[in-house]
C-alpha cells in the first residue's frame, strides 16, 4: 500500500509498533493474572499451587452449564433480531429525503436521555407476558438508540451515486439494501453486531428483574454473584453478621475466564471484516 | 429477481419481526405470581400449594424435587414452589415485585423491614397484620417476646421474623499464635491490645520474619469494623435519656473508643489500608496467616477456621466476643432476627388461608422438621451417636440442608427443640456465648421506633460519621475537626431524626 | 464502477422531486417506512410508555400504591436535592470528570484507533487490536480487585516497586483526593480505549483506497494523508460520537466509581449517580432518585441540542 517510505515514516511505524506492543501487554497482562489465579486454590497475591479443582466445581454445578446455554442462545437470537431492526431502521434513516425522518431521529434521541426507570419497564415487560420468558433478555433492549444513530451515520456515507444508478435502472430498495447499502457497510454491521452480542452477553439486570426459574438465567447472573459474594462488593442485603457462602479466589477467577470466553471467541471472526478496507471495487450496481 | 419477489420478501421479513414481537408475549407459559389453586375447605387432605420468594445467600439454588424439600412436603402436607433470589438483587425486586402486585404467598423482607416503602406498604395494608394470631400456634408464640418487638411496625406484627441470635459480635483470633506467645485468652481491651502488640512484634507464626499484623480492619456496608465505642461506654447507635436522643458518635465515651483504635492504627497493630481493604482481602489476609484477629460473628468463626486451616492446617482458631474496657462489659445487641416472612393480601385471600400458611411454619419448628433443618437428611448429612446427632460434612449441610432452606425458612429458634448435637469446641463455645452475652447486650432503644428523616436521610447522615472516624483514625482530621462533623451531622438533620426518635418513644410510652 | 469519482465529502444526492400531495409522498416510500415499523414499535413500547414514570419525580412515589394513586408532591425531591449543602460539591465532582473524560479519554480512543489503522503488518495489527479489547470483557469488580494488588499501601506491586527505588514512603494512591481522578481516568483508558477504538477503525476500514492511492500520487506525506484523508473521511462519526458523548456527560461508570470511593476521596469522588444509589435506590426511594435523574437527563438533552446546532453551523450533518 504504502511505496515509498521515507526514513521517517520507517521511524515512526517502529516506533508505533513497540509503543502499541507495550500498550497491548499492559492491558492483556491482568488477564493473564486473573487465569494464572483460576488455577490456585490459595487466596494469596499471587497464585502459588496450580490446581484443576475450580474448573472441575464449575462443570460440576448444573445451573452454571445450563447458563451458558441460556446465554449463547439469546446471544445469537438477540443480536440477529437487534441488527436486523436496527438496520432496517437505520438504512431508511438514511435516506435524507424522507418526509419525518429529523422527527424520527429527535424522538430516538431523546430516548437516549429519558428514561423511564426500573419499574414501569417491568410493567410493559409485565403485560406482554414476557415475564419468566427469555424473551425479556432480548426484546427490551432490542434497538440501541446509540448504535442506531451511529449505523444511520455509516449508511449515509455511502456513496449516494450508486444508489441512485442502481434506483435508476429499477432496483427496490430492498435490492440497493442487500446489494448496495449492507456490503459496504460491512465493517461497521460487524461492529455492531458485536457491540449487540457483548452487550447480551454481559447483561444481568434483566435476567434479576425478568427471570425467576434459575434454569433461565444467563451466565452473567451466576456469575455476579459469585463474584459478589466472594468480594462483598456491591451487594447489600441489609444484614451485617448473616453468613454467606463461600467461594475462594480461584473459583471466582475460574468463572470470570469461563463466562468470559466463548464471547470473546467471537472477536476475531468479526475482527477480519473490520480490519480491512471496503470491498467497493466488487459492488456491482 | 424482480420487483415483485423483493416485495414478497420484505412483506415477510416485517411480518416475521412482528410475529417475534407478538410471539415473544406468547413465550411465557407461567404467570408467576399466580394465585394459589383455591382451598375450599382446610379439612380436605390435598396438599397445600405454597408459593414464596426468598432471599438466598448460598451458592447454588436447590434443585426441585430433591430430598429435603421432599421430605419438608410430606411432614406438612404442603407442595412448595420457592423461588430463592440472591439477597443482594432480592432487595432490588422487592419493591418492584409490591409495585406490581405480583407476589406469592409468602415473600421475605430485605433485611430488616426499616425501609420506607415498606414501612409504607405495611402501613397501607399489603401484607396481613398477624399480630393477634400468631399466639394460637404453639411454637410461633415460644418466640422471644424482644424479637416481635424488634420488628414490629407501630406496634404491629407483618410478618414473622426469622430468629438470630441477639448478639453475636466477636473478634476470632489465631489461638496458636497465642499459645506461640505464651499469652492467655484476652478478657479485656488491655489484654486485646496487649495481643496485637504481640502478633505484630514477636513473630507469632515463627517463620523468622516480621510479617503479620494484629488486626484487619475493614469498613463494610458502611459499618467500621471493629468499633470500641460501646466498650469504652458510648451507648449503641442511640442513647435516651430523660427523654432526648443522642446518636452514639456524639458522646465523649465514643471518641475515647476511637482514640483506642486510632492507637492500634498509628501503631500499626492493624492494616494500615482499612480505608481501601476489599472484604476479600481482609478475609484473605486473616486466612492467609498475615492477620491475628478479625471481627467476625457467632456464626462465621467455624467457617472462618476451616478456611484458615486449609491455607495452614496447624492453624487453630477462637474467639472472644465480650472485652471489659472502661465502660464495663458491653456488646451490640441487634435486632434478633434477619428479615421477616410476610403474606401478601393479593395472594393470600382469606384469613383461613392465611392460618394455613402459619400452621406450615409452626409446624417447621415441631421436633421432626427441626431435626431436619438443623441437622439435615439422617445417615447423608448427620449420624446418631450415643442419642447425639454428629455433622458428617459442613459443607453438604450448608448447600443442602442450611442455605436453601434453613437460613430462609426456620422462624423460632430450635436450639432447644432439635436432637442434641455432639459439637466441636468452637461450636459449644457459640451457644455459650450466645447466651451469656445477653446479660451484656445493650439494646439500641431507637431500633422500635420510626423517624421519617432517618428513612429518608439515614444513608447519608451515617456516611457522614463513617467518613469522620476513617479521617480521625488516619489523622486527617483532629478532635475539633471531629466536632465539627459531629456538628455537620446533626445540622444535616441528626438534630431532627432526634427530635422525631423522641417524639414517637414519648407515644409510645402513652 | 471502479472508476467512478467519488467524493468523500458528503453530496447533497437529492431533492424531493415533485411537490405533490403529502400522502404520494409517504406512498413513495412507503417500503422505508415498512422497514422502520419493528424499530418504531419498539421505541414507542419500550421506551415511550414507560416513560410516563417520570411523573414519580413529582409524586411521593409508594409501589404499593402505585403511580397514580401516589400523593403528588410538586418539586418537593429537587428542593431537597438542590438545596442540600453537598450539591455543587457533586455538581463539580461530577462535572470535572465528565470532562476529563471527554478531553482524555475520547481522544484516546481516536488516536488509538489511528495508530493501529497506521501498522501494515497485517497480523500485527490484528493480534495488538485482539489484546486492547480484552480488559472491557473484565468487570469492575475484577478490575477495582486489581487496582487494589497493584496500588496498595500494604504491599501493593507498584508502592512496593517505589519503595524499592526511591527508598521513600508509600503513596496513598487509593486513599488520596489528589490520586482519585487521575485512577479513575486511567482505569477507563485501560479498561474500554481498546473497545472505544472498534467504532473507529470500522470506519477507517470503510475509507477508499484509491484516496489514499491519488494523494500519494500527489506526494503527500503521512501526516498529510492523515489530515487530508483518513480524518476527513471518520470526521462525521467522530462528531456524532462526541455529540452522543456530551448527552451522557453527566452518566459515569457509576460501578467503577462507587468501587474505588472511600472515606478519604469521597469530597472528589462523589457523583451524581453514586449519590443516588445510596441515598435513593438502595433505600427504596424511587420519586428521589427519579427527581435527581431527570436533573442529569435535561442537562444531557441541553448539552445535546446545543451540540447539534454548533456541528449544522460548522457544515456537519448532525444528529437530526
Amino acid at each position: 500500500m504504502h511505496t515509498h517510505p521515507t526514513k521517517l515514516s520507517r521511524l515512526f511505524d517502529s516506533v508505533n509498533h513497540l509503543f502499541l506492543g507495550l500498550v497491548g501487554l499492559a492491558m492483556f497482562l491482568p488477564f493473564v493474572y486473573v487465569v494464572l489465579t483460576s488455577f490456585s486454590t490459595q487466596s494469596t497475591v499471587w497464585p502459588t499451587e496450580f490446581t484443576l479443582d475450580t474448573y472441575k466445581y464449575i462443570f460440576s454445578t448444573a445451573t452454571f452449564v445450563k447458563s451458558i446455554g441460556v446465554s449463547v442462545y439469546i446471544t445469537l437470537i438477540g443480536t440477529t433480531l437487534s441488527l436486523l431492526t436496527t438496520a432496517l431502521m437505520a438504512y431508511s434513516l438514511s435516506y435524507k429525503v424522507l418526509p419525518g425522518r429529523s422527527g424520527i431521529m429527535l424522538m430516538v434521541l431523546f430516548t437516549m436521555l429519558f428514561q423511564g426507570g426500573l419499574i414501569p419497564s417491568y410493567f410493559v415487560v409485565k403485560n406482554l407476558h414476557m415475564l419468566d420468558s427469555t424473551w425479556s433478555l432480548m426484546i427490551p433492549g432490542l434497538v440501541s438508540a446509540f448504535y442506531l444513530i451511529v449505523l444511520r451515520d455509516f449508511f449515509t456515507s455511502v456513496p449516494h451515486e450508486l444508489i441512485e444508478s442502481a434506483k435508476i435502472d429499477g432496483a427496490h430498495e430492498l435490492t440497493v439494501l442487500l446489494r448496495i447499502v449492507l456490503p459496504l457497510s460491512l465493517p461497521a454491521l460487524a461492529a455492531f453486531g458485536l457491540f449487540y452480542a457483548v452487550g447480551i452477553w454481559n447483561q444481568y439486570f434483566n435476567a434479576i428483574m425478568y427471570i425467576n426459574s434459575p434454569e433461565k438465567w444467563p451466565v452473567q447472573v451466576i456469575l455476579r454473584q459469585i463474584v459478589l459474594l466472594a468480594s462483598g462488593g456491591l451487594g447489600d442485603s441489609g444484614n451485617s453478621g448473616e453468613s454467606v457462602a463461600y467461594y475462594g479466589q480461584g473459583v471466582k477467577m475460574a468463572v470470570i475466564v469461563v463466562s468470559t470466553l466463548p464471547i470473546m471467541i467471537v472477536y476475531p471472526f468479526l475482527q477480519k471484516h473490520f480490519a480491512k478496507g471496503a470491498l467497493l471495487g466488487s459492488v456491482k450496481g | 429477481m424482480n420487483r415483485k419477489t423483493y416485495k414478497t420478501i420484505g412483506l415477510g421479513l416485517v411480518g416475521l419481526t412482528l410475529a417475534g414481537s407478538v410471539l415473544a408475549g406468547c413465550g411465557s407459559k407461567e404467570e408467576p405470581g399466580a394465585e394459589a389453586p383455591a382451598q375450599n375447605s382446610e379439612a380436605s387432605n390435598q396438599p397445600l400449594h405454597i408459593k414464596m420468594t426468598l432471599n438466598f445467600d448460598g451458592k447454588e439454588v436447590p434443585q426441585e424435587g430433591n430430598e429435603v424439600e421432599k421430605a419438608i412436603e410430606q411432614y406438612t402436607n404442603t407442595e412448595l414452589d420457592l423461588t430463592h433470589i440472591a439477597s443482594s438483587d432480592f432487595c432490588t425486586k422487592l419493591p418492584v415485585m409490591i409495585a406490581s402486585g405480583e407476589m406469592p404467598q409468602v415473600i421475605a423482607s430485605c433485611g430488616a423491614p426499616n425501609q420506607s416503602y415498606l414501612i409504607s406498604a405495611a402501613q397501607g395494608g399489603t401484607f396481613w397484620d398477624i399480630t393477634e394470631l400468631i399466639k394460637e400456634y404453639k411454637n410461633l408464640s415460644s418466640m422471644p417476646e424482644l424479637v416481635y418487638g424488634n420488628v414490629s411496625i407501630d406496634g404491629k406484627l407483618y410478618g414473622i421474623p426469622r430468629f438470630r441470635p441477639v448478639s453475636r459480635y466477636t473478634f476470632a483470633y489465631r489461638a496458636d499464635w497465642l499459645e506461640n506467645l505464651g499469652l492467655k485468652e484476652p478478657k479485656t481491651l488491655d489484654d486485646l491490645y496487649a495481643m496485637l502488640k504481640a502478633f505484630t512484634e514477636n513473630d507469632p507464626d515463627k517463620n523468622g520474619k516480621n510479617d503479620t499484623v494484629g488486626f484487619t480492619a475493614i469498613i463494610n456496608n458502611n459499618t467500621l469494623a471493629p468499633d470500641f465505642g460501646l466498650a469504652h461506654g458510648a451507648p449503641n447507635n442511640w442513647n435516651s435519656v430523660d427523654g432526648k436522643f443522642v446518636k452514639a458518635e456524639a458522646t465523649p465515651e465514643y471518641l475515647e473508643g476511637l482514640k483506642f483504635l486510632k492507637k492500634l492504627y498509628d501503631e500499626g497493630l492493624m492494616n494500615q489500608d482499612f480505608a481501601s481493604v476489599s472484604q476479600a482481602k481482609s478475609e484473605g489476609d486473616f486466612e492467609n496467616g498475615k492477620a491475628g484477629v478479625i471481627s467476625a460473628t457467632t456464626n462465621n468463626v467455624l467457617a472462618f477456621q476451616s478456611r484458615v486451616q486449609k491455607v495452614n492446617p496447624d492453624a487453630k482458631l477462637d474467639f472472644v466476643s465480650v472485652l471489659e474496657g472502661p465502660g464495663g462489659k458491653r456488646v451490640v445487641a441487634d435486632r434478633g432476627s434477619n428479615g421477616i416472612l410476610m403474606f401478601p393480601k393479593a395472594s393470600v385471600k382469606t384469613e383461613a388461608e392465611l392460618k394455613q400458611l402459619l400452621s406450615f411454619f409452626d409446624k417447621l419448628a415441631e421436633k421432626e422438621m427441626a431435626d431436619l433443618l438443623e441437622w439435615g437428611i439422617q445417615g447423608k448429612h448427620y449420624e446418631l451417636k450415643d442419642g447425639k446427632a454428629v455433622r458428617l460434612n459442613q459443607e453438604t449441610y450448608d448447600n443442602e440442608v442450611s442455605f436453601p432452606y434453613n437460613k430462609p425458612l426456620v422462624t423460632v429458634p430450635l436450639t432447644a427443640i432439635k436432637t442434641q448435637g455432639d459439637l466441636d469446641p468452637i461450636s459449644e463455645k457459640v451457644i455459650e456465648v450466645e447466651k451469656a452475652n445477653e446479660q451484656f447486650a445493650v439494646k439500641d432503644p431507637s431500633m422500635v421506633l420510626l423517624s421519617d428523616t432517618w428513612a429518608q436521610k439515614g444513608a447519608e447522615l451515617t456516611q457522614i460519621l463513617v467518613d469522620a472516624k476513617v479521617k480521625f483514625i488516619m489523622g486527617k482530621i483532629d478532635e475539633a475537626g471531629w466536632n465539627k462533623e459531629i456538628e455537620k451531622f446533626k445540622k444535616a438533620g441528626g438534630d431532627t431524626v432526634a427530635e422525631e426518635y423522641a417524639a414517637a418513644a414519648a407515644s409510645v410510652q402513652q | 464502477m471502479s472508476t467512478m469519482n467519488v467524493s468523500v465529502t458528503k453530496t447533497n444526492v437529492k431533492t424531493a422531486t415533485s411537490r405533490g400531495s403529502r400522502f404520494r409522498g409517504l406512498w413513495k416510500y412507503r417500503w422505508l417506512y415498512a422497514f422502520m415499523l419493528p424499530g418504531l414499535l419498539y421505541f414507542i413500547l419500550f421506551r415511550y410508555v414507560p416513560l410516563w414514570g417520570l411523573i414519580m419525580a413529582f409524586k411521593n412515589y409508594q409501589p404499593h400504591l402505585g403511580l397514580m394513586g401516589s400523593e403528588w408532591v410538586g418539586f418537593k425531591h429537587f428542593e431537597r436535592f438542590f438545596g442540600m449543602p453537598e450539591f455543587w460539591q457533586l455538581f463539580r465532582n461530577t462535572m470535572l470528570l465528565g470532562l476529563y473524560s471527554t478531553v482524555i479519554y475520547f481522544p484516546i480512543t481516536i488516536i488509538m484507533a489511528l495508530l493501529l489503522n497506521e501498522i501494515r503488518n497485517e497480523m500485527y495489527k490484528r493480534f495488538v487490536q485482539t489484546l486492547v479489547y480484552v480488559p472491557h470483557f473484565l468487570s469492575w469488580v475484577v478490575i477495582a480487585g486489581i487496582s487494589y494488588v497493584l496500588l496498595t499501601t500494604e504491599g501493593g506491586l507498584i508502592n512496593e516497586a517505589i519503595k524499592g527505588m526511591t527508598g521513600g514512603a508509600a503513596v496513598e494512591f487509593l486513599t488520596s483526593t489528589e490520586w482519585f481522578r487521575p485512577l479513575i481516568i486511567l482505569q477507563l483508558i485501560w479498561k474500554d480505549a481498546g473497545w472505544g477504538t472498534i467504532i473507529f477503525l470500522a470506519a477507517l476500514a470503510g475509507v477508499n483506497t484509491q484516496l489514499y492511492e491519488a494523494a500519494r500520487m500527489d506526494g503527500a506525506s503521512r501526516i498529510r494523508q492523515l489530515w487530508h484523508v483518513t480524518l476527513p473521511s471518520i470526521r462525521s462519526v467522530i462528531v456524532i460520537l462526541f455529540i452522543l458523548r456530551l448527552g451522557s456527560f453527566l452518566d459515569l461508570g457509576f460501578e467503577q466509581i462507587f468501587l474505588m470511593l472511600n472515606a478519604i476521596n469521597r469530597e472528589v469522588g462523589e457523583v451524581f449517580d453514586t449519590y443516588v444509589y445510596r441515598v435513593g435506590l438502595q433505600q427504596g426511594q424511587f420519586s428521589y432518585s427519579t427527581a435527581v435523574g431527570l436533573f442529569k437527563s435535561v442537562v444531557g438533552f441541553i448539552l445535546v441540542i446545543l451540540a447539534n446546532k454548533l456541528a449544522k453551523l460548522f457544515g456537519e450533518e448532525g444528529i437530526y
